[in-house]
């Protein structure tokens, strides 16, 4: 039962270690949220997107908001990015559009979807390693 | 002209539904758009801990996170808006230089990581955190002060419910100078802590304590207050013999309302803390004129010590009220003239 709001847009700053260590950047998870939570007014484009991933619990999406840490300090606000630009062009629109995805995840969801999660997985980068998502999500 | 921007948090209907949501979307260079960033949060659990960084501040352009009065904690647990940090995980964890945190109350669930720290640097710093309510903290305790030798830390009308001991110093001071008045941090139960523990601890830095609290009632491998404090520091009182400064309080148990029950407002019968404090209206670096439910200080001849100020009057409000009293207050008619006669006293 989750809901992941994800930055829709840079943030930056002018200093560069700040910038990497501290500014979200497009495509990064924020929070998750159980189904049907109620988003606030600003929390849509431009500034975020929501991946909506019915019946999914909250725990197995809960690793794609941890920052990057690397010998006990954080380096990144995300470990975890989805390779916006990567989107393939029907995804790309919709979330312009929308502001939303909705992913199904596992087959006991059978309502109305846009794209599965074994469609969407491989564009959730580990920015530590490089490597893209290979993992099924556990309802 | 510096100008404020005010952002609400609120479980429905406002600007966004969590403090992190809110960081996200308005991380910015304050200097540069010359504002002031707030959030102003409203009555619910919220359960994303998170970061303050990315941003640029300075004095005069920071971040504010607070709470309306009517939103706020009544320095009780599980009242006005709260942070819940999970998992070994911190609360909140502020980065940038310049961060004011006014009546938030912090909530340790299980394995929590600590309610409060920061990003260690050189950058001169201003942090103040004042009002807030802070209970069940694990492990780590509330509150570690570790940006670095140039932060400054004003820590004042705060409450620690000690109510989960353990190995934690809930006000603990790495570095930098940390101004600490009128805070209680307080235990009451039957258990004893796990390891070694003190409320107050001073463990490399200028550290000024004026008209704290500190009782750990049960408590073993416990020190209230562990360090050296500054010659400053002064009405401090502990249950123990380590209350620091001049005019001291040790080995005292001050009466809560009901601390037993995490109630740690002053009883009106208290007679350690009552009228014991030194005036702080004037304090050339932390004035403090109210208490940490927005009560003006003095009430009743001197300051109190502690986070709570005893209001003038016979009464001081009880952990929960019974519908029979608060039927009595409200239409007295219905009762004998025995009861109502109670009226008269409450």
């Amino acid at each position: 039962m989750a809901e992941v709001l994800v930055m829709a847009r840079n943030n930056n700053n002018a200093d560069p270690t700040k910038d990497q260590r501290g500014c979200y950047k497009r495509g990064m998870p924020v929070v998750v949220m159980p189904d049907g939570w109620s988003w606030g007014v600003e929390e849509t484009l431009p500034t975020f997107a929501i991946l909506f991933i019915p019946l999914i619990s909250v725990d197995a999406v809960q690793k794609y908001v941890a920052q990057q840490i690397e010998n006990g300090v954080v380096t990144r606000r995300r470990l975890w990015q989805i390779r916006w630009a990567d989107l393939p062009a029907g995804a790309q629109q919709k979330l312009q559009a929308n502001g939303s995805l909705i992913i199904k995840a596992t087959a006991a969801y059978t309502g109305p979807f846009d794209f599965t999660w074994a469609q969407v997985k491989t564009f959730f980068r580990n920015l530590l390693t490089g490597l893209d998502e290979t993992a099924d999500l556990a309802p | 002209m510096t100008t404020t921007v005010t952002k609400t948090v609120k479980s429905a209907g406002g600007d966004f539904s969590s403090l992190s949501a809110w960081e996200a979307a308005r991380q910015a260079d304050l200097t540069v758009a010359d504002t002031i960033e707030q959030a102003e949060c409203y009555t619910f659990l919220d359960t994303s801990p998170f970061t303050i960084d990315g941003w640029t501040t300075d004095a005069t352009r920071y971040i504010r996170i607070y709470t309306p009065t009517a939103e706020r904690h009544t320095a009780i647990p599980a009242t006005g808006y709260r942070l819940e940090s999970n998992g070994f995980v911190v609360g909140l964890t502020i980065i940038e230089d310049f961060v004011r945190l006014e009546g938030v109350a912090f909530h340790g669930g299980s394995n929590n990581a600590g309610a409060v720290r920061f990003g260690n640097s050189v950058n001169v710093k201003d942090i103040r955190i004042s009002h807030c309510y802070f209970d069940r903290s694990v492990n780590w305790g509330a509150v570690v002060f570790d940006a670095g030798a140039n932060a400054v830390y004003r820590f004042w009308n705060n409450i620690i419910n000690d109510n989960v001991p353990s190995v934690s110093f809930h006000v603990d001071l790495a570095s930098g100078t940390l101004y600490c008045h009128n805070n209680t941090v307080a235990y009451i139960g039957g258990s004893t802590s796990a390891g070694f523990t003190a409320h107050y601890r001073n463990n490399g830095g200028t550290f000024i304590a004026k008209n704290n609290i500190s009782y750990g009632k049960n408590l073993t491998n416990f020190t209230c207050y562990s360090g050296s404090y500054d010659a400053a520091s002064t009405n401090n009182l502990s249950s123990d013999g380590t209350a620091p400064g001049s005019n001291a309080k040790i080995n005292k148990t001050p009466l809560f309302v009901d601390g037993a029950n995490d109630n740690f407002k002053l009883a009106s019968t208290d007679a350690d803390c009552k009228n014991q404090g030194a005036d702080l209206s004037a304090d050339a670096n932390l004035a403090v004129t109210d208490d940490i439910v927005g009560s003006a200080r003095p009430q009743v001849g001197a300051f109190d010590i502690g986070a709570f100020e005893i209001l003038a009057g016979p009464y001081q409000q009880p952990r929960t009220v019974s519908p029979f009293i608060v039927n009595l207050l409200h239409d007295p008619s219905g009762f004998p003239n025995e009861v109502k006669s109670i009226k008269a006293w409450w």
